[in-house]
């Protein structure tokens, strides 16, 4: 009996041990993956701390960007559309706005650039139908030099674009705006501004225009920007339209259908351009 | 009963010492285990992470509300790129969606001449405009060539003729320029006069 009664002592003592001992272990456990996830945390409070600068600049750059679009759709996105209806993809022959366009180039280019380019002749072939868009051939004789040709086709390849924001690469575009929220947040919205600006309005006083845009901007950061677009498209519309820009917009000259050069041959003054002219 | 021998004490090995140790250990043992447990959860509750904060960059932050920046910097962006996809123009204006996927893939003719007008324009000098282009072709294929000379008086028709090349190579549009005939044909005056002929393959839009 007592030895029975020893042993059963025994067997509770032992027992008592083992579960004291599991619940160390466990404790100890505990602590580890306690000290563990203090380490983890920490990690994650540096990489978010890394990462949120970069994350709130991309919001204010979005927040910009969204704000200048909503801007735009309310107030001008209409009349664009109407220009664009009765202009640059016209329902009805877009022929007679391409002649007066024409003309009204040529005789900018020549009041005012120094040589001289005329419209010696403009025909047009049977429209094409492909997909709801009617494709003209148009055969038009330019008189000039290489010089006023040149410039007179060069603004023939600007037909279409009616913003700034549409002869400058989107991807330049957003090259431009991070750059402008980097060095001068509160200019983004000049920076919008600008790309949405009528493109013969920005042509007729180029310095002007992009004065008001660098406005606010540190002196040493306005170089690189704006080298950066005056090389994605802006000097060619600079160059192109130099001379003619404030006579085309006395004369409302523009938007103009769109046009796409498909070939032209030269004959000493004579120029044989084939174009053709969209409309719908 | 009789005492146990040294043989039957080495026989039943360390039974009689050990067993009754740990048994014998067994509560307090139990009690630490517990309290240690205990201690351990309590531990894990009152020093939490997100009660100390950590220093970020120049700022000292609790991650907590790091983690609530975070969360309300990535709702505004979902919210802001939800915006702009509504204010998306194919359905709100057809007709500019239309001209600008017209436009698109156009080859940039026009921009190209003002440009090798350009390179031609800045051989010009107060007395001279020693490159001329009479032929100008843009073919139905997209190539544009242009024939013409360089005229010299001092003789380095050719040398200028090779900077216009390089010049109408640097055209963002050309994707390539011919080589053309390296001529030199001199005149009566001294000067030299280099004919040529190359042609410009135009990259799209």
């Amino acid at each position: 009996m007592t030895e029975f009664l020893t042993r059963h002592r025994q067997s509770r003592g032992l027992l008592a041990f083992a579960l004291g001992t599991l619940l160390t272990v466990a404790a100890c456990g505990v602590l580890v993956s306690h000290s563990r996830l203090f380490s983890q945390k920490r990690d994650t409070a540096v990489m978010i701390g890394t990462t949120l600068p970069e994350l709130k600049s991309s919001v204010a750059l979005l927040a910009a960007n969204v704000e200048a679009e909503q801007l735009f759709t309310e107030n001008a996105l209409r009349s664009r559309e109407e220009l664009a209806d009765a202009y640059v993809l016209p329902a009805s022959s877009p022929g007679p706005r391409l002649a007066d366009t024409a003309s009204d180039i040529a005789r900018a280019l020549t009041d005012h650039a120094k040589s001289r380019v005329s419209v010696t002749r403009l025909t047009f072939d049977a429209a094409v139908d492909k997909s709801g868009v009617k494709a003209t051939p148009a055969h038009l004789t330019l008189t000039g030099n290489f010089q006023a040709v040149s410039r007179f086709l060069g603004i023939l390849g600007f037909s279409g674009d009616m913003m700034v924001k549409d002869v400058i690469p989107p991807d330049v575009q957003a090259d431009v705006l991070a750059r402008v929220e980097r060095v001068s947040p509160a200019s983004l919205k000049a920076a919008e501004d600008f790309l949405y600006l009528d493109l013969l309005s920005y042509a007729a006083e180029p310095d002007a225009r992009e004065s008001r845009f660098f406005k606010d901007m540190p002196a040493d950061a306005i170089g690189d920007i704006h080298a950066t677009m005056l090389a994605s498209g802006l000097a060619d519309v600079r160059t192109a339209f130099e001379y003619a820009a404030a006579s085309m917009k006395d004369a409302k000259a523009w938007p103009m259908p769109l046009t796409r050069i498909d070939g032209f041959r030269r004959d000493g003054d004579v120029w044989t351009i084939d174009l053709t002219v969209f409309g719908r | 009963m009789q005492p146990k021998t040294a043989s039957e004490y080495a026989g039943a090995s360390v039974d009689p010492v050990l067993v009754p140790a740990l048994s014998r250990l067994g509560p307090p043992v139990l009690i630490f285990g517990a309290v240690f447990l205990a201690l351990s959860f309590g531990l894990t509750m009152l020093v939490s992470p997100d009660r100390f904060p950590v220093r970020v960059g120049d700022r000292v932050v609790r991650l907590s509300d790091l983690e609530a920046e975070e969360k309300a910097l990535k709702v505004q962006q979902a919210d802001l790129l939800k915006t702009r996809e509504n204010l998306k123009t194919e359905e709100k204006a057809p007709i500019l969606h239309q001209v600008s996927v017209l436009a698109a893939g156009v080859v940039p003719v026009g921009r190209t001449l003002l440009l090798v007008d350009r390179v031609r324009a800045s051989f010009k000098n107060a007395s001279t405009d020693p490159i001329s282009l009479p032929r100008v072709e843009l073919t139905s294929d997209g190539t544009l060539v242009l024939g013409g000379e360089v005229r010299d008086l001092g003789g380095r028709s050719v040398q200028l003729l090779s900077s216009f090349i390089d010049g109408l190579r640097g055209v963002p549009t050309v994707s390539s320029v011919s080589e053309p005939e390296y001529l030199s044909v001199e005149q009566p005056d001294g000067s030299s006069v280099s004919p040529f002929t190359v042609t410009l393959t135009l990259s799209h839009d």
